[in-house]
């Protein structure tokens, strides 16, 4: 993919990653959407909220409308019923928009895998930013995965606000992908 | 009243998590996933009970071709984990004979593409330089 794309394309996929992850990276607005799931995921996406894992001390909120949203957080194996609700969601959204996959259904298709009925995973749908896996995934594990989509998971010191550049360019933000 | 329970407040402390600026402490039985140790599997030998055990077909056994160092063409088995299946059900740690797989407390799982999600690792039949008859491929955080 790299080879492929001149040097200023490249750069300026750069250039507007960061300046995505600068204005994202400390406000950011969820939408979750069940595509499928069985509601681990749900209970554990729930536990974000409670005063133990508590993500609005890192900036991040939940929203009820695609409108008002950066990121949209899936669930579930993709069933055949949610794929047009799912893409007029994702529509619905502003640019930029993130894209986030959790479990190992919305990953792969997890457990479930591909049927006449689910699809296996998400990717086909809408360009995944980061996958989550597990079944369901630890809230440790998400809080992981959405710093991973800002860029600030390598962010470890107190107080320490830099934003890391992850090693790969968004997928969403890569031109031509 | 009002006193007693800003006292009560104050002696229980915070009790949010550290996490994003300190790791935080898994419990030892924390099944966070499965960690293969390629010397001691034994799909080489033509062992297969993890994939026999894995519901949703995160572990796969595949047969490729590799070169040896003779450059002709070997077949060789390929083990392969998915992160992106695994259910982290510890059913392919109970069944491995040799303890090759093994549950590890690690939840910093997260990638930004779902190749990066997939360990494997291809039985040789024939030493390299270093001793090793595997060859392991992935993206270095899952070792």
């Amino acid at each position: 993919m790299a080879d492929t794309l001149d040097k200023a394309t490249w750069e300026a996929a750069e250039q507007l990653q960061a300046r995505v992850q600068r204005l994202l990276g400390h406000s950011l607005h969820i939408r979750h959407i069940d595509a499928g799931s069985c509601n681990a995921c749900e209970a554990e996406i729930k536990m974000l909220l409670n005063p133990y894992y508590d993500i609005q001390r890192l900036g991040m909120f939940f929203t009820v409308t695609p409108r008002h949203a950066d990121m949209l957080l899936v669930t579930g194996c993709m069933t055949r019923a949610m794929v047009d609700p799912l893409r007029q969601t994702y529509e619905a959204m502003p640019d930029p928009r993130l894209v986030v996959a959790v479990g190992a259904c919305a990953c792969t298709g997890g457990i479930f895998g591909q049927s006449a009925y689910t699809l296996g995973g998400i990717g086909g749908i809408l360009p995944v930013d980061v996958y989550i896996p597990g079944c369901p995934p630890s809230p440790l594990t998400l809080i992981h995965g959405l710093l991973l989509a800002l860029g600030r998971a390598e962010q470890r010191m107190h107080h320490d606000t830099r934003q890391v550049k992850s090693s790969r360019a968004l997928p969403m933000l890569t031109p031509g992908a | 009243m009002i006193l007693s329970w800003l006292r009560r407040g104050l002696r229980t402390g915070v009790l949010t998590t550290r996490y994003p600026v300190a790791r935080e402490e898994m419990p030892r039985e924390f099944r966070g996933r499965p960690a293969l140790d390629a010397e001691r599997c034994l799909a080489g030998q033509g062992c297969d009970r993890c994939v026999q055990a894995c519901l949703p077909v995160a572990l796969s056994l595949a047969t490729v071709t590799s070169s040896g160092r003779d450059k002709s063409a070997h077949t060789a088995p390929q083990l392969t984990l998915d992160y992106g299946r695994c259910i982290m059900c510890g059913l392919c740690v109970a069944a491995c004979p040799a303890d090759a797989l093994r549950m590890v407390g690690d939840y910093e799982l997260a990638s930004t593409a779902s190749d990066d999600l997939r360990v494997s690792a291809v039985f040789t039949q024939e030493a390299d330089a270093s001793g090793r008859d595997y060859e392991e491929k992935n993206n270095g955080r899952y070792a």
